[in-house]
C-alpha cells in the first residue's frame, strides 16, 4: 500500500481526530452518492456513519490490496444495500424498462435518425451554469436504476478504476460496460432535450 | 458489415472512454468517427456528459451536524478499543 495510506491508517488506528476528520470531509460526497443511489437521500448519512464505524473496526485487518477508497467504498455500499432491505424500502434493480434495442433516435439499419444538436456549452461548468439544466439532470440521475447511478458516480464522480467497480457492484467487465454506457447516455439525452427546448 | 452502425458505435464510444477500444475494433469505432459527423458529435457529447457528472457529485459536503456527531462517535470507537485491549 502507499506510504501515505500506510501513515493515514496508523494515524487513524491511534484514533488522530484531525486526520479523521479530514478524511471523512475527502470521502464524504463519493460516500454519499453511493449511498443514497443505493438506499435513498433520507437514511443517506446515517449509512456513512455505520460503514465508518464498520470501516474503523475492521481497520487494523486492512491489507491494502484494494486502495483505501475503493475499500470504503465497497463498504458504504454493503452497508446502504443491507439497510435498504432493512427499511424494505421497495427498489427494483432493474425497475426502468430497457428501450436500447427500440431507441427511436435510429433508423431501421441502425444509423441516427434523430442525432443530438449542437449544444451552446462545452465545459461541464458552461453547462451547469444554468440552474434547471443542473436540477434536471440531478432529477433524472435520481430515477436511473441503482447500479447504474452508482457505476456512474464511481466512474465519472469517484475516478475509481473498472476493476474496483466491478468489485464493489459484484458485475462482469461487460455488465458494468453496459451500465455505465447506459446511465451515460441517459444523462447525454436529458441535456440534449434541455439544449433543445429549454425544459426538463 | 465492416464498418459498425451509428449505434454501435454509440456504446463502443461509452466503453472507449473508460478503456480504449484497441485492434480492429478500435479500427473500425476510428473509421465510423472519421465518416460520420453525428458519432463525432455523440463522442464530444458523451465525454463532456462524463465530465459534468463528475462535477454534479463531487461538491457535496457533510453539514456541520453530521460531522459532529461523526467526529462524536469516532471518539466513542476510540474509547471502545482502548477497553477491549484493557480486558485482554
Ligand atoms: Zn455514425
Amino acid at each position: 500500500m502507499p506510504e501515505s495510506e500506510q501513515i493515514i491508517i496508523e494515524r487513524l488506528l491511534a484514533g488522530d481526530e484531525t486526520t479523521f476528520e479530514s478524511i471523512f470531509s475527502q470521502h464524504y460526497a463519493l460516500m454519499f452518492s453511493v449511498a443514497q443511489s443505493i438506499a435513498g437521500t433520507a437514511i443517506a448519512d446515517e449509512i456513512i456513519q455505520e460503514a465508518w464505524i464498520s470501516a474503523l473496526r475492521a481497520l487494523p485487518k486492512f491489507e491494502g490490496r484494494s486502495s483505501l477508497k475503493s475499500w470504503l467504498m465497497r463498504i458504504v455500499a454493503n452497508e446502504a444495500k443491507t439497510r435498504r432491505r432493512k427499511e424494505s424500502r421497495s427498489v427494483s434493480l432493474e425497475s426502468m424498462q430497457d428501450n436500447w434495442s427500440t431507441d427511436p433516435r435510429f433508423d431501421g439499419v441502425s444509423h441516427w435518425k434523430d442525432p443530438s444538436s449542437q449544444w451552446h456549452g462545452d465545459t461541464p461548468e458552461d453547462l451547469l451554469s444554468a440552474s434547471e439544466l443542473r436540477d434536471c439532470i440531478g432529477k433524472n440521475i435520481e430515477k436511473l436504476p441503482e447500479n447504474q447511478k452508482v457505476a456512474m458516480n464511481l466512474r465519472d464522480t469517484g475516478g475509481l478504476s473498472m476493476d474496483e467497480i466491478c468489485n464493489i457492484l459484484n458485475v462482469t467487465q461487460s455488465n458494468l460496460r453496459v451500465l455505465l454506457h447506459r446511465g451515460r447516455d441517459k444523462v447525454l439525452q436529458v441535456i440534449d432535450h434541455f439544449e433543445r427546448t429549454g425544459e426538463c | 458489415m465492416l464498418i459498425p452502425s451509428c449505434k454501435e458505435v454509440a456504446e463502443q464510444l461509452s466503453e472507449n472512454m473508460d478503456k480504449p477500444v484497441t485492434g480492429i475494433r478500435g479500427l473500425r469505432l476510428k473509421l465510423h468517427l472519421w465518416v460520420c459527423r453525428n458519432c463525432r458529435r455523440y463522442h464530444d457529447q458523451m465525454e463532456l456528459t462524463s465530465k459534468t457528472i463528475a462535477l454534479m457529485g463531487s461538491n457535496k459536503q457533510p453539514s456541520e451536524a453530521v460531522k459532529k456527531d461523526m467526529m462524536e462517535r469516532f471518539r466513542d470507537a476510540k474509547t471502545d478499543s482502548g477497553k477491549e485491549s484493557a480486558a485482554d
